[in-house]
């Protein structure tokens, strides 16, 4: 790739990048930066035979320094989304650390010098690029790409927006370390000779105050921060606007109207991944939630057998070989309409999470015996998607659960995962279980594991205080005022809840049978309201532990009552009825 | 200032939906992000948003400042004292 192809100023003069510390970086500037980067790179590099360097940088200036220089070096650079430990540790054969690496000693965080020496600007570009999924989890797959694949992208993205874009500045509010910052921040404005800014925006207001400096400008951003918005903002500066791109992962349709209203511009929303690069576009305007291929890429679906929806192939000059994507899609025309993902791969604010990889390092957890990580959707009670977490703890765990309490656990457990995880990839949500539950067939969908997080937490018992329970099932509703559930327990002698019941001759005390029957009545029945007070209570004969029991229970939707029933075989232990009323 | 403190614990917890939290467990000195109370970068967008509603603040984001009003709850507390000019 030649120097024309990548750098398309025109003038010396030219202005670069407005840097974070309110420097105005020009062309010249840039190019004696460079050119300090490669000589320090061909020295440090000729040491080294596999030429691969990590790179991560906080600011956009520096990165794009070492980018360009790394690929006029002819390095491979190895780009991860973030520069946690765990992603280090993953990465492979890394000869060079550019960039801000706190776990790597031999790191090199600062650029070098520029005014030492006159040095040589490289020529061409040859190097190539390692990218990752958006993974924060650990375990994101890498995805080689060629500086031709991505320039390819940039020439029809130029091509699709050039009157938008003209002149205009980026702003961005994500990270230039995945694919679309990557494109839309960095490579795009320096091959058509635009300024970026070289920070990352948390703060929108900041954003709106910089394009009016920069005006024109663009903004770049995604999801999770359009969908924060304050209307006190100065929105009127949006007028400085050309337009705002969004990419990561759809736009809820009531957040790209707010937008629209707020800044006057209706989002352009890009939809693509690491593996595809852009696939195709949409606006919101008029209801519009169809997306339209970018010129140059070819569409097909696949179907495969356990997916009901066919799945998108992706086949495009800047896609090495077609891509089979796991987004289920139906076609109107040439357009189309997104369905969800026909995987297990979470997704939560443009991030995708492995849930496995998140089980995994929870197992390994001296406090952990085993643990079930799913995705909670937002709610009423939850403001967005989290991560919850169905864990049975170690002997070790449970003794810290019954000394310490819950809240103490948590904290440790989200302190163990801190260094490995992205902040959105830690669960928020965590239910203590004897062991996880199963259905008939010994699986554990998702919808069973959920039951564990939509009850009312006031009621539940201490994971530590109930039976072992070695079948559970609840009776499919049948539109009858009637729900009923049936459990069979078997009952350790270790319970907290049994000794002095008594030293000779232990029993199940009455008021823990109660106790687990409200518990399992509002797990697996979903009982609404609060307990009011009890009637009809027999205990018949003695409950004994290590014995088995079932627990038969019904609800009477109407009346709020729970009747319960322990017995075994043709003994009945106890029975009763607990009533409830709406607070 | 401590009806403060105990006023932004209670809103961390509902913004954030915090459950298990309670406002003992936040200790008004522990860091809010990272280590600590271990909230995340969305946290902070929610967070910043929820003191410029309730508190009709302005948060710049950018300023370095910000970085340590947001450090605890003790330090944001100081910030929004401060800014409500009381």
């Amino acid at each position: 790739m030649q120097w024309q192809q990548l750098f398309g100023y025109s003038a010396d003069d030219a202005l670069v990048c407005a840097a974070a510390d309110g420097r105005k970086i020009s062309f010249a500037e840039f190019k004696r930066d460079l050119a300090a980067a490669c000589a320090y790179l061909h020295s440090a590099a000729a040491q080294t035979p596999r030429k691969r360097a990590a790179l991560f940088c906080t600011d956009t200036y520096q990165f794009c320094v070492w980018l360009c220089a790394g690929l006029g070096c002819n390095l491979q650079l190895v780009i991860p989304a973030n520069n946690k430990r765990a992603t280090a540790n993953a990465l492979e054969a890394i000869d060079l650390w550019l960039g801000e690496w706190p776990s790597q000693t031999s790191a090199v965080a600062a650029l070098p010098l520029s005014d030492t020496a006159v040095n040589a600007l490289p020529q061409t570009f040859e190097g190539a690029l390692q990218l990752f999924t958006s993974g924060s989890s650990g375990e994101p797959q890498s995805i080689d790409k060629t500086l031709p694949q991505l320039m390819a992208e940039i020439t029809a993205q130029q091509r699709q927006w050039a009157e938008r874009t003209a002149n205009c500045a980026v702003l961005a509010t994500v990270s230039h370390q995945h694919i679309y910052g990557l494109l839309f921040r960095l490579l795009w404005p320096l091959s058509s000779g635009r300024p970026f800014a070289g920070r990352t925006y948390v703060d929108v207001a900041a954003l709106l105050e910089d394009a009016e400096q920069l005006a024109p400008a663009l903004w770049v951003a995604s999801p999770a921060q359009l969908s924060r918005r304050n209307e006190t903002w100065a929105w009127h500066k949006a007028a400085h606007l050309n337009g705002i791109f969004s990419s990561g992962g759809p736009l809820a349709a009531e957040d790209s109207a707010a937008i629209a209203a707020l800044s006057g511009h209706w989002p352009l929303e890009i939809y693509g991944s690491t593996e595809t690069g852009g696939i195709a576009w949409r606006q919101q305007q008029d209801g519009n939630i169809l997306w339209t291929p970018l010129a140059g890429v070819q569409l097909s679906t696949h179907t495969c057998g356990e997916s009901p929806t066919p799945l998108l192939q992706v086949q495009s000059p800047w896609v090495a070989s077609g891509f089979t994507t796991q987004d289920c899609v139906t076609f109107v025309g040439e357009r189309f309409e997104l369905k969800g993902r026909a995987d297990t791969i979470a997704k939560i604010e443009e991030k995708r999470i492995s849930l496995t990889q998140v089980e995994r390092l929870l197992a390994a957890s001296p406090l952990v015996a085993s643990a079930r990580v799913l995705v909670l959707p937002k709610n009423t009670r939850r403001s967005r998607d989290v991560l919850g977490a169905l864990v049975v703890l170690s002997a070790v765990g449970a003794e810290e659960l019954n000394t310490r309490g819950k809240s103490t656990l948590v904290r440790q457990l989200r302190t163990w995962l801190a260094p490995d995880l992205d902040g959105v990839a830690v669960p928020r949500s965590w239910r203590f279980v004897g062991e996880i539950p199963v259905n008939q067939q010994g699986k554990s969908p998702r919808e069973l594991l959920m039951q564990a997080f939509e009850h009312d937490q006031s009621f539940s018992v201490p994971a530590a205080m109930l039976p072992k329970v070695e079948f559970a099932e609840q009776d499919g509703e049948d539109g009858s005022q009637r729900k009923s559930a049936r459990v069979k327990l078997r009952i350790p002698r270790d319970l907290p809840c049994l000794p002095g019941h008594f030293d000779t001759a232990p029993v199940v005390p009455g008021v823990v049978q109660l106790d687990w029957a409200m518990h399992f009545g509002k797990q697996l029945l979903q009982i609404p309201g609060e307990f009011s007070g009890m009637e009809n209570i027999k205990f018949k004969q003695l409950l004994v532990p290590e014995e088995q029991a079932e627990l038969e229970l019904s609800f009477d939707i109407d009346k709020q009552k729970l009747t319960y029933r322990f017995f075994w075989d043709g003994d009945e232990f106890s029975s009763g009825r607990l009533s409830f009323h709406n607070v | 200032m401590s009806n403060l403190v105990e006023e932004l614990k209670v809103l961390i917890i509902d913004v954030l939906n915090l459950e298990d939290v309670t406002p003992a467990d936040i200790q008004a000195e522990e860091p809010l992000f990272g280590e600590g109370l271990g909230l995340d970068s969305i946290d902070a967008l929610e967070l910043g948003l929820a003191l410029q509603k309730k508190y009709n603040i302005s948060i710049d984001a950018e300023n370095e400042n910000t970085k340590t009003h947001f450090a605890s709850v003790n330090n944001l507390a100081k910030f929004v004292a401060e800014s409500q000019g009381v």
